[in-house]
């Protein structure tokens, strides 16, 4: 499969909630290319991605709890793995980012699709605060019980002051 | 009396020495299986000279009296069972006349004290570690416990007929279990051997029987929260029943002296040095015998689940000691009541 | 060997069953598991938000430390990343050596595993002979690099250090010491009967779970879960290996049920795939230059003036671990994350450590060769750091506060 259709395929399936995106190519010898593609989507849409990328093939998630902190909105990143068929060298990476405005620190969980997701979004309600919905375990993972509440390590700038 | 005490006292000290030398030739035996350099052959030594200078904690959870009672009661009992194997067996080699003959039924018993001891001092730690290890001791105990007597019960057997109590110690160097056996007394005693054999690692806690202490599983078991003074209690009730064990295999099948086999003696400056060969021969076989029970089984082994333990002894191991019993009863050479 | 009683046991944070400090909090009835939660962070050390005070060559030698076994697997995983920002062309000829370090610390990390798992199960004599020929590979690693671990070959662009004649030598006589050995190793460990008594049926994790909780590395392939990122993205000079396939059990003729025998099978096999990877790219190594030639120097200047964002991956040892870094015109950059192989495979604990024995859990747990080094690499800010400094003394006087002292002392 090249590259382009995958676009297509997902730009299909995505519809109106694909934000923007943006494809990197590259090309190795015998048709073989490393792909991967930045999509940014509306958080209300974000459930139904994660679904539908899903059903398009073996979904990994990749990477735990990466973000960019702007001065309104924290961007979270979930970079996943997608494998559409069983050829060798197919798998490619969808670096999906959500925006979450500071004025409402919510997200809703995607363990009930991908059940490996539960680190990370327990790592990500305790580092940055972002308030998971539905989550089914909210324990912290792996800062002490002795940190106080309403304090979390990895916030910048001005949350981090008021905090203090 | 004081004669008695004496020895014992002596026996005592030295039977503690050999106990720990015993050990520690097992750890260099078994380091040179592993291609290892392994430990200085006194380490068993050293490690309790360390550990009598060490302080020794007792956890607030702990029933104090209970849990420092325990390897005490432990020690004396292996210290009791070593000698009461031993003792008989040295008077038979000096050919002193006694009436002290010993008692399998009593060496039974203790064999069972210093484990019981070490699990009530387990239970009384109040460590959750130290709990499950004393449910695995114990469960290891109740099944070993069948293959021991049935194999003492044969023993004693084929000697009823003398004119010596069968269940008396010294009539087993005069009449050992090989003595006028046929085919099937050789082969049974052959079983009961495999079976006492099989049972010495599960007695001493090694691997693949030592689920009790299972370092990686329960960080030591049953001893986990013992140090200092009573840790080295353990370690050297540990040697006692190291020495004892093996004895007892050794006098259950091969009582054997040089004399016996060889009908050779040792004569010196018009001095008999007879008795003194004898012991030599003695450490011998129980060095033998305790690398063949345990450190060959040992390095070649993984540790068992218990519950795989459990099933190995009460059905495996009984039944070869059963059959290894009717095999000798079924012996025409021997007595048949 | 059920009861109706129900009690906790702790194992961890301080265990001998384990090599790093973590906690499992098991509910046990008699002898069986029937809860089991994991508490992580005992090894939080801070790495990633020291590497955003770090310039973009130092932080390659910050990540060999994230985990002291998969040392070239993090900063390669970092290195790839940057490579995927800056659009940076691997020379052909650093492909083929980073492939070859790859496997060799594959094949020392496998059978360090081997060893750690016939130590948890008591067999310490294979765990003495796995160890003792595992010196082998470490020494040609520290012939070759000249470190036992920590080899500090990589850069941004290639790799430090050339395979000079003398190394290939080594490295050839290294593959016939571990050929010959192979067979009557793979012997031992797979058809030993205490091992199989101990390793068969226990620890399952079926293929849907080990796909649901998105499983790496030998502990997806051991449930037949045919992931494996050197085969299924394109890395290193592993898509020119024309016979490079996914381990699993299968290859031995077995079904996978995703037990720890299973798992141990790929591990086995795997060393056997390692070494022949290491034979193919020994005798298919390109000529040339094995990095760009530019200085740290030049290399921190042009990433200086660089915005984006790269993903790098790579399938270490334990499975697969992925770097994410964003670059915003700045000398270090605004964020880097490390995944290891562990913060994905800790979940599968929770399926395998469910209904098994007490004797089970140390090799069910070591099993996925955890790395909780790696899993906890994330950043703690202690707040009040001076505060929270405890002096010697006082940590002794808890201790003895906590233990009575015996009465003869």
């Amino acid at each position: 499969m090249d590259a382009q259709s995958i676009v297509t395929i997902i730009q299909e399936k995505l519809g109106s909630h694909l934000q923007a995106s943006r494809l990197k190519v590259k090309n190795y010898h015998a048709g073989i290319i490393r792909l991967h593609l930045w999509i940014s989507i509306d958080r209300e849409a974000f459930h139904f991605t994660v679904n539908t990328l899903k059903s398009l093939g073996r979904l990994h998630l990749s990477t735990a709890m990466a973000y960019k902190e702007y001065e309104d909105r924290i961007e979270l990143i979930y970079p996943f793995a997608l494998k559409m068929d069983d050829a060798h060298y197919s798998e490619f990476m969808i670096i999906a980012s959500v925006d979450i405005p500071h004025n409402d620190l919510t997200i809703r969980t995607i363990t009930d699709i991908v059940p490996g997701a539960l680190f990370m979004e327990r790592e990500v309600m305790e580092m940055l605060g972002i308030v998971i919905e539905d989550i089914p375990d909210s324990r912290r993972l792996f800062t002490p019980s002795s940190l106080q509440d309403g304090y979390f390590p990895l916030r910048n700038g001005k949350n981090k002051e008021d905090s203090k | 009396m004081i004669m008695i005490l004496a020895i014992a006292l002596i026996m005592t000290i030295v039977g503690l020495i050999l106990g720990l030398l015993l050990k520690g030739i097992d750890r260099k035996i078994a380091a040179y299986f592993q291609s290892r350099i392994g430990p200085p052959l006194l380490q068993p030594v050293y490690d309790i000279i360390k550990l009598m200078y060490k302080q020794t904690i007792i956890p607030v959870t702990a029933v104090r009296w209970l849990f420092s009672s325990a390897p005490v009661i432990a020690l004396a009992s292996s210290a009791l069972l070593l000698l009461y194997i031993t003792i008989p067996y040295i008077f038979y080699i000096f050919e002193i006349n006694t009436t002290l003959q010993g008692d399998l039924i009593v060496v039974l018993y203790c064999i069972l004290i210093p484990s019981i001891a070490m699990v009530t001092g387990a239970f009384s730690s109040g460590s959750p570690y130290a709990a499950i290890g004393a449910q695995r001791e114990m469960v290891i105990l109740m099944s070993i416990e069948l293959p021991i007597a049935v194999v003492i019960i044969s023993v004693a057997w084929h000697a009823a007929d003398s004119m010596a109590d069968p269940f008396a110690i010294s009539s087993l160097f005069e009449y050992p279990l090989w003595h006028n056996a046929g085919a099937f007394g050789v082969l049974g005693g052959i079983l009961l051997f495999f079976a006492m054999v099989l049972v010495l690692p599960a007695e001493m806690s090694r691997v693949p029987f030592d689920q009790a202490e299972a370092e990686t599983e329960l960080a030591e078991g049953i001893s986990v929260e013992y140090s200092g003074k009573l840790l080295a209690f353990i370690l050297l009730t540990d040697a006692f029943k190291a020495l004892a064990l093996s004895m007892l295999v050794v006098i259950l099948f091969f009582p054997y002296t040089l004399s016996q086999l060889f009908g050779i003696s040792f004569q010196m400056y018009g001095h008999t040095l007879t008795p003194f060969v004898e012991i030599v021969f003695l450490l011998f076989k129980i060095i033998v015998i305790y690398s063949f029970g345990i450190t060959f089984i040992r390095v070649v082994m993984a540790r068992l689940k218990i519950s795989q333990v459990a099933r190995f002894f009460l059905f495996a191991i009984t039944a070869i000691s059963i059959i290894g019993l009717i095999l000798i009863m079924l012996d025409p050479n021997m007595r048949i009541i | 060997m059920k009861s109706d009683i129900v009690y906790p046991l702790n194992i961890g944070p301080v265990h001998p069953a384990f090599k790093e400090p973590i906690k499992f909090t098991f509910r046990i009835e008699g002898e069986q598991v029937a809860g089991v939660d994991i508490d992580f962070g005992y090894t939080h050390r801070g790495i990633e938000k020291i590497a955003l005070e770090r310039n973009y060559i130092q932080i390659i030698y910050l990540l060999e430390r994230v985990c002291g076994i998969c040392s070239f697997s993090h900063p390669l995983a970092y290195c790839l990343a940057i490579e995927d920002v800056a659009e940076i062309q691997v020379p052909d000829r650093a492909r083929y050596i980073r492939t070859i370090i790859g496997e060799l610390e594959r094949l020392h990390s496998h059978l360090l595993w081997t060893g750690i798992a016939a130590h948890e199960i008591g067999f310490d004599t294979l765990f003495m002979y796995t160890w003792n020929i595992r010196e082998k590979v470490l020494d040609c690693l520290e012939e070759f690099t000249g470190n036992r671990i920590n080899y500090g070959m990589l850069t941004i662009g290639g790799v430090r250090r050339d395979i000079t004649p003398e190394n290939s030598e080594t490295i050839t006589r290294m593959l016939e010491y571990y050929m010959e050995l192979y067979d009557r190793a793979s012997e031992i460990l797979l058809d030993d009967l205490t091992l199989r008594a101990r390793t068969e049926g226990i620890g399952i994790l079926s293929r849907e779970q080990a796909e649901m909780f998105c499983a790496v590395g030998p502990t997806a392939r051991g449930s037949g879960l045919l992931k494996d990122v050197r085969i299924d993205y394109p890395v290193n000079a592993y898509y020119d290996i024309p016979w490079l396939n996914p381990i699993s059990p299968r290859d031995i003729g077995k079904e996978p049920i995703g037990d720890v025998y299973d798992r141990m099978a790929v591990r086995v096999l795997e060393i056997k795939q390692s070494l022949n990877v290491i034979q193919f790219c020994m005798e298919n190594l390109p000529e040339g230059d094995i990095n760009s030639g530019e200085g740290a120097v030049k290399i921190i200047n042009k990433l200086k003036k660089l915005e984006g964002e790269g993903i790098g991956r790579y399938e270490a040892p334990r499975g697969e671990v992925c770097h994410y870094v964003i670059l915003d015109n700045q000398e270090h950059p605004i964020q880097l994350k490390v995944k290891a192989p562990t913060y994905s495979n800790g979940f599968t604990w929770i399926p395998m450590l469910t209904n098994i024995e007490i004797a089970d859990i140390p090799i069910v747990i070591a099993s996925i060769d955890p790395c909780v080094a790696c899993a906890d690499r994330m950043t703690f800010i202690r707040k009040d750091g001076a505060k929270e400094r405890y002096s010697w003394d006082y940590l002794h006087q808890k201790s003895i506060q906590k233990y009575k002292r015996s009465a003869n002392q």
